[in-house]
């Protein structure tokens, strides 16, 4: 690409290949967080002891 | 801008992956598996740390029935559950067999339950979607404990949360009441589990962890399953044994469970001039009020009251006036159901000794009996119904 000498900003350029990796492996790291945040609701609502051996 | 787009990709993920989650947790929601499914037993149960949804007993319900049948939805405890009884005797199997095409039984009763509890929940929720129902539970003399108040009652926060249930303002002005009467430690816990409810109606993990157990791993462990904690739910099977010889049965803790027999009915009737028992009207009012507050008027026409008797063994033991008094109060709370507009039948009575497992469980004999006087129950009940 030509750069336009009157023109002081920088085009801006392609992300490169180790910056996608950090994206994509951000991406699939808050995936697993989000899968994990919904199991520990329902892990939060389990009792500690099944009922039975707290109440009989 | 470059610089946040590490944190903002997380972000994405997260949302991305929470969402996939209710999205499957949605999807789980009407799971009706397994095909063949006999009763909930210990394994797929709450006593193991299980937790079925509501939304999944209603499936399971809803998926045997189909239009111009009734659904026989069995509630209550471990009698009804069938403790006593290996899972090819299970008596609801025997009712479904005399009942005939015509009705389709499903057995969502669970050990330790209430009659207003799971089963009845789910009749309710189906009767106003104009499915045909029947509800049969089990219960003894005396007071009924609201569905809010028991074991199981994560299944009402439940149903309340989707709004399931009829709009009754009865209840839920009980509800109101019985919770502020609560200490605060209680009440704070009954309003986290309603809160817990209310997520859960959005975000469907109870639906997709509970399906999860099902049919992949188990991810908690706990002393019913022991080592075994981590094998998902459907490779357990239903090891209810065969009743032991009856000279076995009823020996072990006999001191224990005549305590437990003399005090079904003791604190309800005291003795009365002519050598009887009259029956305790503030309790018997009281229950009344229960019954009231607890089932739906449009339910009642609907509902069979089972009164559980002990077994001729331990009532063998007891005394002539001992066994007077408990003729009299069974019959007067069972003459209580029928003036709140609900069917009953106290069974038991006439049964032998070898239809009882113990002091209240039945054996597979015992259970055909119970099966043919509830299914003659049901076929009046749905006469009157139509």
């Amino acid at each position: 690409m030509k750069l336009d000498p009157s023109d002081p900003t920088p085009p801006p350029s392609p992300l490169p290949r180790t910056t996608r990796a950090t994206l994509l492996w951000r991406f699939a790291l808050g995936a697993v967080l989000g899968l994990f945040l919904h199991y520990l609701l329902y892990r939060i609502s389990l009792p500690i002891e099944p009922f039975i051996y707290v109440a009989f | 801008m470059r610089s946040r787009l590490p944190t903002l990709a997380l972000l994405a993920g997260l949302i991305a992956g929470f969402g996939l989650a209710v999205f499957f947790g949605a999807a789980a929601e009407s799971y009706s598996k397994p095909d063949r499914f006999k009763r909930f037993h210990p394994f797929i149960s709450p006593e193991s740390l299980f937790y079925p949804t509501f939304s999944s007993l209603e499936t399971l319900a809803l998926a045997r029935w189909h239009r111009g049948q009734t659904l026989v939805i069995i509630g209550g405890n471990s009698v009804l559950n069938g403790v006593g009884q290996p899972e090819d005797r299970l008596w609801s199997l025997r009712l479904q067999e005399l009942l005939g095409p015509d009705f389709v039984v499903v057995n969502l009763s669970f050990r330790g339950a209430f009659p207003s509890e799971a089963g009845a929940l789910v009749a309710e929720s189906l009767l106003r979607r104009d499915v045909p129902v029947i509800y049969v539970a089990n219960t003894s003399p005396g007071g009924v404990v609201r569905a809010f108040e028991g074991f199981y009652r994560h299944f009402f926060w439940a149903a309340r949360a989707r709004h399931a249930l009829h709009d009754w303002p009865v209840r839920e002005k009980d509800l109101a009441f019985r919770l502020a009467s609560l200490p605060e430690v209680k009440r704070h816990e009954r309003e986290e589990e309603m809160r817990g409810a209310a997520l859960d109606r959005w975000f469907h993990f109870q639906a997709l962890w509970q399906h999860v157990a099902y049919r992949y791993a188990f991810t908690v462990w706990n002393r019913v399953t022991g080592n075994a904690s981590l094998r998902p739910r459907d490779t357990f099977p239903d090891d209810e044994a065969a009743p032991p010889p009856v000279a076995e049965r009823f020996g072990p803790n006999l001191t224990r469970e005549m305590e437990i027999v003399r005090s079904v009915t003791a604190p309800l009737a005291t003795p009365s001039a002519n050598d009887g028992w009259t029956v305790d009207a503030t309790r018997l009012a009281s229950a009344g009020d229960d019954l009231e507050k607890t089932f739906p008027p449009s339910l009642r026409p609907r509902m069979l009251m089972l009164l559980s008797q002990n077994s001729p063994y331990h009532r063998a033991q007891l005394t002539a006036a001992e066994r007077a008094r408990d003729d009299a109060v069974f019959a007067a709370y069972a003459a209580l159901w029928r003036e709140h507009g609900i069917a009953s039948a106290i069974y038991g009575t006439d049964f032998a000794v070898e239809d009882f497992r113990d002091r209240t469980h039945l054996t597979p004999s015992g259970g055909d009996r119970l099966a043919a006087l509830v299914a003659r129950e049901i076929r009046a009940l749905s006469a009157q119904n139509r």
